[in-house]
């Protein structure tokens, strides 16, 4: 009789739980869409001239939400494959790995920049000069897509 | 000659000579590394390449691939740099890039690598066994990693020292992978101060 009492009374703390989060969630859900919170900026590419089939993008990602976002694939008009990758220092080595995602924490800005985070283009199409733009577009864990055209700059006196 | 003058004479010469070998001490010496050799690749012309070529020039090596979008250009860049500080004092230094991945790194593929800077530098390249034996001698160690789920398909995790040796070919300083411009320019000068 104990036993069937608390776990009646299981049950309806269970529902209540359920109830409130299919409550919650959908507006949630409405806010993450309205906000847009994630943006993406300065973007650049490397430099590649006519020989060089891979070069590098670069840029800034913003999270102004309160929900941490992530950036799972990306794309560039110019290349065949785009790439997330890692450049990591182990000991007097750096290795290049690709990252199933770039991570943006609310409130917070991630640099993809030479010695760290990037976007690999693999197949380019054509030679990259600088001068020349390239069009980048990213695509969020949400399913959104950030859209942004990066100059190329030439390699010489960089970073 | 009186017997006094021949002995401050002598005082002279000694305090002269002891003066001399005060300053030329107190100049920094710079070890000689116990790495390096000689070796022969194929350049970016496709030529054979000894270094034996480059003696008499201060010389720095790395290793590096031209599918790694950046420690290579990162480095070359900032050599391209240093070149440009040393102004006429450049012409008395050679860059060399060896690369750790000749199967990909043509000497077609290291001369697009190298086009984008003003830089009088040598892409290397050669068989397996010659890189390998290369990167030995300098201690530089590199790991060739399977990506199946990058079009890389592979990457190579490398050593990024950069080694600057004197003009008879002996390694006399290493920079790590962040050293500065001012760091370089200050070693490289060191090195041609060095002379021939």
């Amino acid at each position: 009789m104990k036993n069937a009492r608390s776990l009646s009374r299981r049950l309806v703390a269970l529902s209540a739980t359920v109830l409130t989060a299919t409550m919650i969630a959908p507006v949630s859900h409405t806010m993450q869409g309205q906000e847009r919170a994630v943006t993406a900026r300065d973007a650049w590419v490397r430099e590649a001239p006519a020989g060089r089939a891979v070069t590098a993008a670069f840029l800034l990602l913003t999270n102004t939400g309160s929900t941490a976002r992530s950036v799972v694939s990306a794309a560039c008009d110019a290349a065949e494959t785009t790439e997330l990758h890692e450049m990591r220092r182990t000991g007097a080595s750096m290795e290049m790995a690709p990252v199933p995602a770039i991570a943006v924490a609310a409130g917070q800005t991630v640099t993809l920049k030479p010695g760290g985070l990037h976007l690999m283009l693999f197949g380019l199409k054509h030679p990259l000069t600088a001068g020349d733009t390239v069009r980048l577009t990213l695509t969020l864990d949400d399913g959104t897509r950030l859209s942004l055209r990066a100059p190329v700059r030439a390699m010489q006196g960089m970073p | 000659m009186s017997r006094a003058k021949i002995w401050s004479a002598g005082a002279a010469i000694c305090l002269a000579v002891g003066a001399w070998l005060v300053a030329r001490t107190a100049v920094p010496t710079l070890p000689v590394l116990p790495i390096g050799g000689d070796f022969t690749l194929t350049d970016h012309h496709g030529a054979r390449f000894d270094s034996r070529a480059v003696r008499g020039k201060v010389v720095l090596v790395f290793f590096g691939y031209s599918m790694c979008p950046d420690v290579c250009p990162t480095t070359l860049s900032k050599l391209s740099v240093v070149a440009h500080r040393l102004g006429d004092d450049a012409t008395k230094v050679k860059t060399l890039y060896i690369t750790v991945d000749p199967a990909r790194d043509t000497p077609e593929v290291l001369r697009a690598d190298l086009q984008s800077f003003r830089l009088d530098a040598l892409g290397l390249t050669g068989t397996r066994e010659e890189t390998d034996r290369v990167a030995r001698l300098f201690g530089a160690t590199y790991t060739i990693v399977p990506r199946p789920e990058s079009a890389a398909r592979y990457t190579v995790t490398h050593t990024t020292t950069l080694y600057a040796l004197d003009a008879a070919g002996r390694v006399r300083l290493t920079f790590p992978y962040e050293a500065t411009v001012d760091e370089i320019v200050t070693g490289v000068t060191q090195l041609i101060a060095l002379g021939p």
